[in-house]
């Protein structure tokens, strides 16, 4: 390149049209009286940052929220207080490292050690790239060539019905999909409430919600508390709602499933089930009482080392003292945690509608949601037909009911897309790597497919493979309105008055539409704006009417226990039939864990979320980054003296799928076969400014499922967990 | 002589969304060189490269842009707002809100653009100086809540706001630019702060 002269320089430099057309004031108008100061206004929305929504009521100021606290009007959630958790919301809204705009890669090499080059691209742009990839891939290789990471909400699955793929993938593989599948093949309903406020007996497996901060979960449990009701929880390690119980029972990970069945056969045997309710609202006592008859706890004793005296007491009290209820969630020991925990979830139900608490007072219950139009009902809309459309994942229909569910696929997925040529472009909606377990797998995965794109309102590790990123409206900027889902005992809605968007962002349902328009598939494009207030109106509601109501709506319905289940014969199947017909084990049956510890790997490994994380949701927030930075090992005296560590060592945790450092936290309450760390660390995309660098992320050392294997556990993982800790570590000084 | 200064500086800190922008980051660079002599070789450099592929260099200084001050593999290196360094590495602080109080005082709101920069981004700042500049006469100060000369409120926003803040951004964005527009910016800044501390009570 030459080098030019200051005339030639100058040349350009005179101001030309380029100049003119920029000169002009940019970021300002005239005013021509002074504004009054604005006032504090205050707003209605529910808290997102976990699934108990608890209504919360915020101020803003001058664009900024000043003050936020619980609505007192949220009786069946909040009931005026929030956790740590919703407190972040104020961080979350002003946080600069939010994404602001949408991004194209420009670097075409992947990898965690590559920087995508990202480049600000406008909305129309964006969508024109999504749409062009995602129409070529549809037009080339079909409709399911498109893979969709999202979970089954309204505008996700629009999107899925539009394009007409049958390849959703969900997460729930590492989440609730042990008990949604059982709940409903069972006693044809998801279980999603507990009353534990007016149980007197509370039995939990590995149920840590309140330690968790589940605020719904911890107000009912303390509640519990303070009312006397005798609690008992099997975990491994001595959890926040262990310490609160009467009584912690160290069972070996895995094995919960033993004490379970143990129990059934006691409270069978010994005659202690609700005769009523069994005869009048369930079929298949009589198989179940010869099927359970072997598993006496003189032999659950050997398996879960738990005495045999102590199960029997407790399945003693479990069976006479009414109501009596399980403790019941999400992660719990029939979570996906071990590759048997959909058994667990099984024989959970199952002890359940023995005591007659399913779905009664003081037990658990299902979600009684408002009956709400969905968006093919409002815009009258006709989706392609998905029947008979085979998933990619699932060339032998392994899970069905896991798949009827729209809630499953993570655990396999790295696997399939691998070994599969159908999947060609992606897009994730608040998706990330570290959501899978063996992310490291899952990012070799990635690399295979043509193109990706990431919705979401940070750079993740999902982010930094994505070619282009679309910004989601952080929750609090969506307005509409929110179901209570969760606690619900009577139909309730929230309203979501949504504060100023503060960055070039979109919501879901705007940008749903865009990438619909985009493909052309110009028959399934709506106005999202319109779904809200439709839904409102089948409700005989408006959004003044929410507001005027204190942003909530309760319909104050009294709580009608289920008579008719809606399972097949009505009642609730304690021989599943519906189990039966999808190829899995209809009754509860005792297997293995898919490992057990070995010489090589000597110790089992437990999860925990910490209270003030919500996965990676808030992973940004400093004044939470100020309580715990990092995950640590924790792990029993004898252990650390095994080893020669103390506190604040590090040491290497190593499973056949990776390792990790931690430092080491010595504890009492922990098996000495067993290791705990908690889950949320190990941020390494850099554009989570605070969170970078925190600690370690664990699915690193944790196992995700090859189709084969599931193939194997189709007896028995009819849920499609993906046996989260089912892996034995070695843990070495570093 | 300041007004243009602005104007290049102000241009400079929008996202080159197109050519036409980047052509405007030249164009208005002839006083800026006078202004401040160390930015002719790096406009020089950067007139060369436009020269010969416009294309390429249109897209680096877009991915330089969004990797300096927007979204970065390694954390945003230089935020553009002052309530980064003002509040705690918040967005849209208490810093935002004094800006727009600024703004009012002179009869002017801030205008959400497309780009969405809060009131108190470095580009938006740059305009307001610049209009106190060049619009002194005619800005609408008979309708302001308060009226301030010009002078005044230059003076009281810079050392109660800009002052406190645009150097530090300066800094960082001297050190981690790598493209001359970028470079030039931050030379241009500090020169801009050095200068009037140089001459207390210089005006525009």
């Amino acid at each position: 390149m030459a080098p030019l002269s200051r005339r030639e320089f100058l040349q350009w430099t005179t101001g030309g049209v380029a100049a003119a057309a920029l000169s002009d004031w940019v970021f300002f108008k005239k005013i021509l009286w002074a504004t009054p100061e604005e006032g504090e206004k205050l707003f209605y929305h529910s808290c997102h940052i976990c699934d108990c929504n608890c209504g919360m009521i915020y101020q803003m100021k001058n664009g900024r929220i000043v003050e936020m606290r619980g609505n007192p009007a949220d009786k069946l959630g909040a009931a005026g207080k929030l956790c740590v958790k919703g407190y972040s919301t104020p961080r979350l809204y002003h946080d600069p490292c939010r994404l602001s705009h949408p991004l194209q890669r420009t670097n075409p090499r992947k990898g965690r050690d590559q920087d995508p080059a990202w480049k600000i691209i406008t909305w129309d742009e964006a969508f024109n790239l999504v749409g062009e990839q995602f129409r070529r891939a549809y037009d080339q290789y079909g409709p399911e060539s498109i893979l969709l990471f999202a979970r089954a909400k309204p505008w996700d699955s629009h999107l899925q019905y539009a394009i007409g793929t049958p390849n959703q993938l969900c997460h729930v593989d590492t989440c609730y999909i042990n008990h949604e599948v059982a709940g409903k093949a069972v006693s044809g309903q998801r279980i999603w409430g507990w009353d534990f406020s007016h149980a007197k007996y509370i039995v939990g497996f590995g149920y840590d919600q309140p330690g968790k901060s589940k605020n719904i979960h911890q107000r009912e449990f303390m509640e519990a508390r303070r009312n006397g009701a005798k609690i008992v929880i099997f975990d491994p390690r001595l959890s926040e709602t262990a310490q609160k119980a009467d009584l912690w029972i160290p069972i070996r990970p895995g094995t919960d499933l033993a004490a379970l069945l143990a129990m059934i056969h006691v409270i069978i045997d010994q005659g202690l089930y609700d005769k009523g309710f069994v005869e009048k609202y369930t079929v298949g006592f009589d198989k179940l009482k010869p099927h359970v008859a072997k598993y006496t706890p003189q032999w659950a004793e050997k398996i879960c080392d738990v005495p045999a005296q102590t199960l029997v007491q407790i399945a003693r009290e479990f069976g006479s003292i009414r109501p009596a209820t399980l403790a019941y969630h999400k992660r719990d020991a029939g979570g996906p945690v071990f590759m048997n925990s959909f058994q667990t979830a099984h024989a959970m139900l199952v002890l359940q509608a023995l005591v007659g608490s399913l779905d009664r007072p003081g037990g658990l219950y299902f979600s009684r949601t408002p009956k709400l139009p969905s968006i093919k009902d409002v815009y009258q809309l006709s989706y392609p037909d998905l029947q008979g459309k085979a998933r990619f994942d699932d060339p032998e229909n392994l899970t069905p009911l896991a798949f009827k569910a729209q809630k499953a696929g993570f655990s396999t997925a790295a696997d399939a897309i691998l070994n599969d040529a159908k999947p060609h472009v992606a897009l994730f909606h608040s998706y990330n790597t570290t959501s899978f377990s063996n992310p490291q797998r899952f990012e070799q995965a990635l690399k295979k497919l043509d193109f990706i794109v990431n919705v979401d309102m940070y750079l993740t590790e999902l982010g930094m493979y994505a070619d282009v990123v679309l910004p989601e409206n952080l929750w609090i900027e969506s307005s509409g309105f929110t179901e209570r889902s969760y606690q619900a005992e009577r139909p309730q809605i929230l309203l979501d008055e949504g504060a100023p968007k503060l960055h070039d962002t979109k919501s879901y349902g705007e940008i749903v539409n865009g990438i619909l328009a985009a493909m052309k598939l110009y028959d399934f494009v709506v106005d999202p704006k319109k779904f809200t207030p439709a839904q409102l109106k089948a409700l005989g509601l408006d959004k003044d009417t929410l507001r005027q109501a204190g942003g909530v709506f309760d319909s104050g319905e009294p709580f009608k226990p289920t008579e008719q289940f809606k399972t097949p014969s009505g009642k609730i199947e304690l021989y599943s039939t519906v189990l039966e017909q999808a190829g899995h084990a209809p009754m509860p049956e005792w297997v293995e864990p898919a490992v057990k510890p070995t010489s090589e790997y000597p110790y089992y490994v437990v999860t925990h979320h910490l209270p003030w994380m919500r996965m990676l949701k808030n992973a940004n927030d400093p004044i939470l980054k100020d309580l715990q930075c990092e995950n640590k090992a924790h792990i029993h005296p004898s252990v650390a003296q095994k080893l020669g560590v103390k506190e604040k060592d590090f040491v290497w945790l190593e499973t056949p799928v990776g390792r990790i450092k931690l430092k080491v936290a010595v504890t009492e309450g922990i098996r000495p076969d067993t290791v705990m760390t908690e889950h949320g660390f190990g941020i390494w995309a850099k554009g989570r400014c605070q969170g970078f660098g925190w600690g370690q992320n664990e699915g690193e050392i944790l196992p995700d499922r090859t189709l084969a294997e599931m193939k194997r556990w189709k007896r028995h993982a009819a849920g499609r967990g993906v046996g989260i800790c089912d892996t034995t570590v070695r843990i070495t000084k570093a | 002589m300041l007004a243009p200064v602005l104007a290049w500086a102000k241009t400079a800190a929008r996202y080159p969304r197109s050519a036409d922008h980047m052509e405007a980051v030249l164009e208005l660079s002839e006083p800026l060189v006078h202004w401040l002599a160390a930015a002719q070789p790096l406009l020089e450099e950067f007139l060369g490269w436009w020269i010969e592929s416009p294309h390429a260099a249109l897209e680096a200084h877009q991915v330089e842009y969004t990797r300096l001050f927007v979204a970065r593999w390694g954390g945003i290196p230089v935020p553009l707002y002052a309530s980064w360094y003002l509040d705690r590495e918040t967005f849209r602080g208490a810093a935002a809100e004094v800006t727009a109080g600024f703004y009012e005082k002179w009869g002017l709101a801030w205008r959400e653009t497309d780009l969405k920069a809060p009131p108190d981004h470095l580009a938006v700042e740059l305009e307001f100086l610049e209009i106190l500049c060049r619009d002194v006469l005619t800005a609408p100060r008979e309708a302001a809540e308060v009226t301030l000369s010009a002078l005044a409120l230059w003076q009281e926003f810079r050392s109660s706001h800009f002052d406190r803040w645009v150097p530090c951004c300066a800094v960082a964005m001297g050190r981690h630019a790598t493209l001359p527009v970028y470079k030039v910016l931050a030379l241009t800044l500090t020169h801009l702060c050095e200068e009037d501390q140089a001459h207390e009570g210089h005006h525009p």
